[in-house]
């Protein structure tokens, strides 16, 4: 008897033995954290922008990177989670018909598969498309890869890869241009990236996989640490030739080591502003341009200044439009994402909120701490994100972001009502004035020329009022990076869609045709779901069905 | 006539020094007496606490009040250190095992002993208010950050 409560003794005593020595590490651990820094061991440069080679100096920042491999966030509106927008909201393909985004348009999954992402769309795929309607389609300029390989500053200036894109410079590459210019060496670096922009987007990727290889650490590498960090001592770079030469013709100063000359503060901005934005692909070389110098330096953006702009090119010659709509031949321009616009009239902006702050917000790294590296939607971490500034609840800031986005969805819905309408309206009226013996005479082309001609502004209300629908619809915040702003352009949005109604009803009056406006349009159809790897191209979730109808009934907070 | 000796005992003896031992070499590289104290620099141990206590140490109350004399019930003996046992162990154990937010947020007991030592303190002028109406008023609702900044 007294044997076994020996021997059960000695048991307890070692297991709290082991408990207590393992306590021991994991202060000394601590303890030791709070001391050591990570140190640059490992030489790093542009010629080899690998995230493995540059991530073995800084682990902290690589887990982070690394966790956005299988980072799938559903929030109702935004997230990773790359479900297909079309399939969601079927409206967008009427606006888009014409054009390859009507065709295959996915939420992007994170930075990791920038690259990956893009080689896989079908917006990037000659032959899908040209089956599906768009035969005129040649495949992506290289003016793409600019964001969405980390080779990027390799293939303007290492010494690996600029070689492969000095032969035969293209006209463009005489142009001044703000990044290039301050640079030693900028002639060449700006011959290899006009170069680049003109040839198309599989050569450029066959030359970067040429040196590089395939795969995650080649070809496939998305956006990466060379992007954002100068390898020399980390510090904050803007690497994107098409921002700075935007900026520069906004009054900011370009500089040769970081892109363009900023504080801390405002690195923490521009890092992100060299990719999220609204651009077009300019003239025969493609160069990729920022459509910036109506947006005065210094101000906040007003959807008016890319009317100003586009009306410019389009009065030029210069740029007359990105596609022409099917439906009304209305020479169109499709927004991208112009999270850097929106943003700068936003409060958060005004009040010295940097890009980084939120959707890259500090983590606790052992004692230190380090700007997450797992870059994503502040739905992620709503306590790292908003309450290192806000000290409600989480759940109180998570009502405060669908009170915004909820609203935005609402008006958006309208704004989509209202911009179909229209678009039926001129699609019934071509079709009428087609019957007409002056234009039923004429051969097709000159038909429809006549025809676009005779109807000339109700097609620019078209235009206009869908350049406010895309950047509502498009934009990656779903109306919170700048919440009254995008109250103003969706209002504008339907405004604009309606006064072409009444437009439409005086150009069609000197030929006698009447016909009668929509005012509830029909929704077209969703698009059959694509073919790709899942989660790609998903159909929407049943929460976000729900959230969508509930936003149709009015049925929100 | 002596008793033979017990080797079980024995070895039960060693294992039991190691296990004392380790657990005041633990104790005392833990600062395991500093937890007993009601000094600052024992909350500020674990690093977490480090802005809060940089905070703290540029503002006004550092001059008057540590960490406990806002966060735990005063003039309740019992309270006090039962509540002090909770807190310790409690954020021992998250800091040991992880899980931490970025940002902390204080629970509803802790903002409420907080409160009542803020009309402890500061009665003399703060009497009506904190009875205004015959409702207590939150002081943290507009006075977050008076104590540290609220992460």
């Amino acid at each position: 008897m007294s044997k076994s409560i020996y021997v059960a003794a000695c048991v307890i005593a070692a297991l709290g033995g082991v408990g207590l020595f393992a306590l021991n590490t994991n202060i000394a651990e601590h303890k030791g954290e709070s001391k050591t820094q990570p140190l640059k061991t490992f030489a790093q440069s542009d010629d080899e922008p690998d995230f493995a080679l540059w991530g073995r100096n800084f682990p902290a920042q690589l887990d982070g990177y690394l966790q956005m491999k299988d980072e799938y966030i559903q929030t109702p509106f935004g997230g990773s989670l790359p479900y297909s927008k079309i399939i969601r909201w079927p409206a967008a393909t009427t606006f888009w018909n014409g054009y390859a985004f009507a065709v295959d348009y996915s939420k992007p999954r994170t930075h990791y598969y920038s690259q990956i992402d893009q080689l896989e769309t079908k917006r990037n795929n000659k032959e899908f498309l040209n089956s599906h309607g768009l035969p005129a389609f040649k495949g992506q300029p290289g003016a793409c890869v600019n964001c969405h390989t980390g080779y990027l500053k390799a293939i303007y200036s290492s010494s690996k890869l600029q070689g492969l894109f000095l032969d035969n410079p293209v006209e463009s590459s005489k142009k001044a241009m703000g990044f290039f210019d301050v640079q030693e060496n900028g002639q060449m670096m700006k011959e290899a990236w006009t170069k680049m922009n003109s040839i198309p987007y599989f050569d450029v990727m066959d030359k970067v996989k040429s040196v590089y290889g395939e795969g995650i650490h080649g070809s496939h590498m998305g956006s990466t640490c060379a992007d954002c960090h100068n390898p020399d001592d980390m510090s904050l770079r803007v690497t994107r030739p098409a921002f700075v030469n935007a900026m520069v013709l906004r009054g900011y100063e370009a500089d040769a080591k970081h892109g363009i000359k900023g504080s801390r503060k405002e690195m923490r901005n521009y890092v992100c502003m060299q990719c999220h934005v609204e651009y077009y692909f300019e003239g025969k070389d493609s160069v990729l341009t920022f459509p910036w110098t109506k947006w005065k330096k210094d101000e906040a953006f007003k959807i008016e200044n890319f009317d100003e702009y586009y009306d410019e090119k389009f009065a030029n010659g210069e740029f007359p439009y990105d596609f022409i709509n099917k439906d009304t031949k209305a020479k169109i321009i499709k927004m991208q994402h112009p999270e850097a616009e929106m943003y700068s009239s936003s409060l958060h902006y005004r009040s010295g909120v940097t890009c980084v702050d939120c959707h890259m917000p500090y983590k606790r790294y052992g004692a230190n701490k380090v700007t997450n590296h797992n870059i994503l939607t502040p739905y992620a971490d709503i306590n790292a994100s908003c309450k290192t500034c806000h000290p409600q609840s989480e759940q109180v800031l998570k009502d405060r972001i669908a009170f915004i986005q909820n609203r935005h969805a609402y008006e958006l819905r309208k704004c989509e009502n209202n911009l179909l309408a229209l678009i039926a309206d001129i699609k019934t009226a071509r079709a009428e004035l087609a019957k007409l013996p002056q234009f039923a005479n004429l051969d097709e082309k000159a038909r429809e020329e006549a025809i676009s001609k005779a109807l000339d502004k109700s097609l620019y209300a078209h235009r206009k009022a869908q350049i406010r629908w895309d950047v509502a619809f498009s934009e990656n915040s779903y109306g919170f990076h700048s919440p009254q702003e995008f109250m103003r352009i969706i209002s504008q949005c339907k405004e604009i869609a309606r006064e072409g109604q009444s437009t439409l009803a005086n150009e069609l009056a000197p030929f006698n045709v009447k016909i009668t406006f929509t005012k509830e349009a029909k929704i077209p159809n969703a698009p059959a779901k694509l073919d790709h790897h899942y989660p790609t191209a998903s159909l929407p979730t049943d929460e976000m069905k729900k959230v969508d109808e509930n936003i149709k009934n009015l049925n929100f907070k | 006539m002596k008793k033979p000796i017990n080797k079980l005992l024995l070895a039960c003896c060693i294992l039991f020094g190691i296990v004392f031992g380790g657990g005041i070499y633990t104790f005392i590289i833990a600062d395991g007496f500093l937890m007993m104290t009601h000094k600052p620099e024992a909350c500020a141990k674990c690093h977490i606490m480090t802005d809060v206590y940089d905070s703290w140490l540029k503002g006004d109350h550092s001059s008057n009040a540590g960490c406990v004399d806002c966060h735990l019930p005063q003039n309740d003996f019992f309270a006090y250190w039962t509540k002090k046992a909770y807190h310790g162990l409690k954020h021992g154990y998250y800091f040991t095992v992880g899980g931490n937010p970025p940002n902390l947020e204080p629970a509803q007991m802790t903002h409420e002993d907080v409160n009542n030592n803020c009309a402890t303190c500061h009665k003399d002028y703060a009497h009506n208010a904190i009875n205004f109406n015959g409702e207590k008023l939150d002081c943290l609702h507009c006075h977050t950050s008076v104590g540290h900044l609220h992460n």
